[in-house]
């Protein structure tokens, strides 16, 4: 199958914040195109399908939250992530309200908010592969869903073990992924065979499994599942 | 090798900003960056001219008294200054957006005079931190 990658249009008059975010995103692997403006945006909206737009709000000619509000009524529709410098909370809830999956502000953390930006984007996309289907979305997927439940599980604040243990145990790809990484003589130079999860868990850490989670989500991706 | 020469970008930043803190944040840009020197050198020569713009744009604004332009210049300088980590430029233009989008009848400025000089703050550090980075 071809693997086909995620796509994003960054739409931003301000170079500057137009490229970081765009050097972000490609370096979690989306291929990105570029707009000066809201009214560039909706033509390239209507040449290519994209995965993600990333707008700013403050822009000559058209503002973005008329350029998100017009994204969201279409079908089929990408993520739309509003990246501002207006902070006010109720500029937020309004843009929530109507549907913008989120909402982040200049200058935030580029590369966790790509990272996070991948993983919704490819479970978007899943979503929106199982829809056009019109299969069940949770009796399609339940590795890719269980990796990205793993991945926020593995990287929350306030790590539960028998949870994440439980969850692992519930998905055979990533149980295996990490006992042979538990089982590796960097983790392992007993020769006594590692068998137990949690154990396995503990033995490689919490990092090393968001990682783990991150490849499969990545897999799943790139097979199209 | 990158780590190297942010060391030495940082130890360079050091010396210049012993008069004061730092203009520029160079750590925070070089995060912003992945630690790839190309791409902040490219994103610092962008506000070197784009920044510079921005400034004398807000000043002609504010000298002829209209106040939601000087705000929405301010605004774009606001979140530029931002990502390259100019944090008191920064801190300095969104005072002058609020100022200028809340009804006050003039603007200060001194604080014009404030956000031009610390302008030229940025823009003295930049060759500094080129030519550290280039060796």
């Amino acid at each position: 199958m071809t693997i086909e990658p995620l796509n994003a249009l960054v739409v931003d008059d301000d170079v500057i914040s137009r490229k970081t975010v765009g050097f972000n995103l490609e370096q979690e692997g989306f291929h990105c195109a570029y707009s000066e403006g809201a009214l560039d945006a909706l033509s390239q909206l209507e040449m290519y399908q994209f995965d993600l737009v990333v707008t700013d709000l403050c822009m000559p000619n058209m503002h973005g939250h008329t350029l998100a509000v017009e994204i969201l009524s279409r079908p089929n529709r990408p993520l739309v992530i509003v990246h501002s410098g207006i902070t006010d909370p109720r500029m937020t809830r309004e843009l929530i309200s109507r549907g913008v999956d989120d909402v982040i502000y200049k200058p935030t953390n580029y590369s966790g908010f790509a990272a996070k930006a991948f993983v919704w984007a490819s479970r978007h996309r899943l979503a929106s592969t199982a829809a056009v289907k019109d299969d069940a979305i949770h009796a399609n997927q339940p590795t890719s869903t269980m990796a990205v439940d793993m991945f926020f599980s593995a990287t929350s604040d306030s790590l539960d073990f028998s949870d994440i243990g439980r969850k692992v145990q519930m998905d055979p790809g990533l149980s295996a992924a990490i006992l042979a990484v538990a089982n590796s003589t960097g983790h392992n130079q007993s020769g006594n065979k590692i068998t137990d999860v949690l154990v396995a868990l503990r033995r490689i850490g919490m990092k090393k499994v968001a990682d783990l989670a991150l490849d499969q989500i990545r897999a799943t991706s790139a097979n199209g599942h | 090798m990158t780590s190297n020469m942010s060391a030495g970008i940082h130890e360079a930043a050091s010396q210049i900003a012993s008069s004061g803190p730092l203009p520029i944040d160079s750590e925070g840009l070089m995060s912003r960056c992945l630690g790839k020197i190309s791409f902040a050198l490219m994103l610092l020569e962008e506000f070197e001219s784009s920044g510079k713009r921005n400034v004398e744009k807000i000043v002609e604004h504010v000298e002829r008294n209209e106040l939601l332009a000087a705000a929405e210049a301010a605004h774009a300088l606001k979140g530029t200054a931002g990502i390259i980590g100019a944090e008191v430029l920064q801190r300095l233009a969104a005072e002058i957006e609020d100022a200028g989008r809340g009804g006050q009848s003039t603007i200060q400025l001194a604080l014009v005079h404030g956000l031009r000089a610390e302008m030229g703050r940025c823009l003295d550090f930049i060759p500094a931190f080129r030519s550290t980075a280039k060796t």
